[in-house]
């Protein structure tokens, strides 16, 4: 059974400029032990996505609209918020990107992972001190740091802590939002490495969220691309890699600088996001994309195939499409293949 | 980089750094003794005309105090900044504010680094009148329009306030504004790091074609190693406030003699989730 099962979440935001909906029919599931990455660019969904599970949703504003999601086989979302609280912290873990503004400043780092476990009951006293320790132990920061303020800690101390503080209750599901983007290359690559190895020996779930390619390439099992609200292309890591269906993620693999492109212009996708407060009727990448045709803006593309490990959103693939042609040129999928391979010092 | 390029850029680089040295004075505490941190120690390095120099190294490696000392943003505490062999430092006035108008720089951030309250034509205007290029206003509003449309915008939008742009449009105006004095050397401080990978495209796209046009010179700051490998002749990489490692990007990326510079390199993801790489760390 899946950990976490999500069935066409819809999420929206109250704005000034109307009805706003960032989460779209979102429908996906994470196994115990492994990875899913939700990929997307800024405003795709994805982080909305997240806070939605755990129902941290911006209100009054915001508000989930309808959907399904289970934990363990129990709909979160006919849960009340004190019903949630056991919940969120203990078996479901989050860390965001900014780890200054997601710990608290005026307390300790030893003061927030031991209020982590207080409040959960999982731990008091010198148990939890004890167990503060080892946490900050597995990522790599000194017992020292347990007296020290936030500020007083570099960026890639500050996530470690974050992190530690999120692992320290044994979280069966960790939900990742750019955890990363905010750090050095190299400090990124410990960290990345760290949550693979304490995915190995806890088996926890992990849930990452990331517009980085190359991270989703390093960590993921499985990929779930997001475009304008929803899931566009879904499966399992090395294949969409290896052949990118949908027309979205092939022009995101072609735009990747990479020395396989010197001396020629990158591919672009031109045109912009539609707006997510009037969606278009049809496929809402019709208008970037290079395949378009007269379906495209009339009717929304279901996923195709329908039951296959590697379905994609879109009409180039529907078994009765109208289309002379059927799927996307052998020639665009062997572009995106060659920017993989041809990726620094791979 | 061929044999001929290199004698080039030696022959005559267009912009020179000599020894640069930037020391910032730390205080723990109102009684404690000032201390001193080089954030820059001894850096040399020259760019040859219309290439592209990349600067790449991690957070404090002291790659962006190089660019603002460049840009006269900053003064060095020692070192020589030579543009066509001429000391900067030794000039006053207006040989000086001439200079100025030689160099440019664009942000990393273009929600910071265009004034909110200034429409697009203000702030394309302003640094034509600063270094009073065009005759008239007219003549001016008729360069900032001209601008505008070899970044890829329209001159419809010059009365647009920087809100009504996108992330990607915003870094157009800031590389509009940077080339409104004609300039012919540009450092670019991370000019696409806050920007999605389909408009970072976009955005190296133009600016190779405004260097394939214009015989610009660039400075790339960057810890993107991706785009370094994609668009730089050179790359120096820098750690601690040195430079650790030079040369053509080429023969850098391939066969890198630092361990830090491979340290680097090992911890570029590797984009094939067949040849997983950050396991090995």
């Amino acid at each position: 059974m899946a950990l976490l099962k999500v069935e066409d979440l819809r999420t929206v935001i109250r704005s000034r400029a109307g009805l706003v909906r960032p989460v779209d029919g979102v429908s996906f599931s994470v196994e115990p032990g492994q990875t899913l990455a939700l990929v997307g660019e800024s405003g795709c969904g994805k982080s909305m996505t997240a806070l939605s599970l755990l129902q941290l949703v911006p209100e009054p504003a915001g508000l989930i609209e309808s959907g399904r999601v289970f934990f363990e086989g129990r709909d979160l979302l006919e849960l009340s918020w004190e019903e949630m609280r056991p919940l969120r912290g203990r078996d479901m873990a989050m860390i965001f990107q900014e780890p200054m503004t997601s710990l608290n400043p005026v307390l300790t780092v030893g003061q927030q992972i031991i209020e982590a476990m207080e409040v959960h009951g999982v731990a008091r006293g010198g148990e939890a001190r004890r167990r503060a320790i080892e946490s900050l132990r597995r990522v790599e920061v000194r017992e020292s740091a347990l007296r020290q303020y936030p500020h007083e800690l570099s960026g890639g101390m500050r996530q470690r802590v974050m992190i530690a503080m999120a692992l320290v209750n044994r979280p069966k599901l960790l939900i990742a939002d750019e955890p990363t983007t905010a750090l050095d290359v190299t400090v990124q690559a410990q960290i990345l490495a760290l949550i693979r190895e304490l995915q190995r020996e806890e088996g926890m779930a992990v849930l990452l969220i990331t517009h980085d390619l190359g991270i989703v390439a390093e960590v993921a099992n499985h990929v779930a691309v997001m475009y304008a609200g929803q899931i566009v292309e879904n499966a399992p890591a090395g294949e969409l890699f290896a052949r990118p269906l949908h027309p979205y993620t092939q022009g995101l693999f072609a735009s990747l600088p990479a020395r396989a492109r010197r001396g020629h212009d990158l591919t672009t996708l031109e045109g912009r996001v539609p707006d997510a407060t009037a969606w278009p009727v049809g496929c809402r990448f019709e208008q970037r994309c290079r395949y378009r045709w007269g379906t495209c803006a009339r009717v929304a593309p279901a996923f195709y195939p329908a039951d296959a490990e590697h379905p994609a959103r879109c009409h180039l693939y529907d078994p009765e499409t109208d289309r002379p042609m059927k799927g996307t040129p052998r020639a665009e999928q062997e572009q995106a293949r060659e920017i993989i391979e041809g990726g620094v010092a791979s | 980089m061929s044999t001929e390029h290199a004698t080039a850029a030696n022959e005559a680089p267009l912009v020179e750094v000599r020894g640069l040295v930037k020391e910032f004075g730390i205080r723990q505490g109102i009684f404690s003794r000032q201390k001193w941190h080089r954030a820059v120690d001894d850096v040399s390095f020259s760019v040859g005309r219309a290439r592209t120099l990349a600067l790449v190294g991690e957070s404090g490696s002291g790659k962006s105090t190089v660019g603002l000392m460049l840009l006269d943003l900053l003064p060095p505490t020692s070192g020589d900044i030579l543009l066509e062999g001429r000391p900067v430092a030794a000039l006053r006035g207006r040989a000086r504010l001439a200079l100025c108008r030689r160099m440019q720089i664009v942000f990393q951030d273009p929600y910071a680094s265009l004034n909110a309250r200034l429409t697009v034509r203000e702030t394309l205007v302003e640094p034509l009148m600063v270094h009073g290029i065009g005759a008239s206003a007219s003549e001016r509003e008729r360069r900032a329009g001209d601008l505008l449309e070899d970044v890829g915008l329209s001159r419809t939008q010059l009365d647009r306030y920087p809100h009504e742009f996108s992330g990607g449009q915003r870094q157009r105006i800031a590389i509009a504004r940077a080339l409104s004095v004609e300039p012919d050397f540009i450092v670019l401080d991370e000019p696409t790091s806050a920007l999605d990978v389909s408009v970072q495209s976009q955005i190296l796209n133009l600016l190779r074609r405004l260097q394939r046009e214009r015989g610009l010179t660039y400075l790339f700051i960057t810890h993107n190693l991706g785009v370094v490998d994609y668009f730089a002749d050179d790359v120096a990489v820098m750690q601690q406030g040195r430079i650790v490692e030079s040369g053509p990007a080429g023969a850098v990326f391939d066969s890198p003699r630092q361990e830090y510079t491979r340290k680097l390199l090992r911890a570029v993801p590797s984009f094939d989730p067949a040849h997983r790489k950050l396991s090995s760390l």
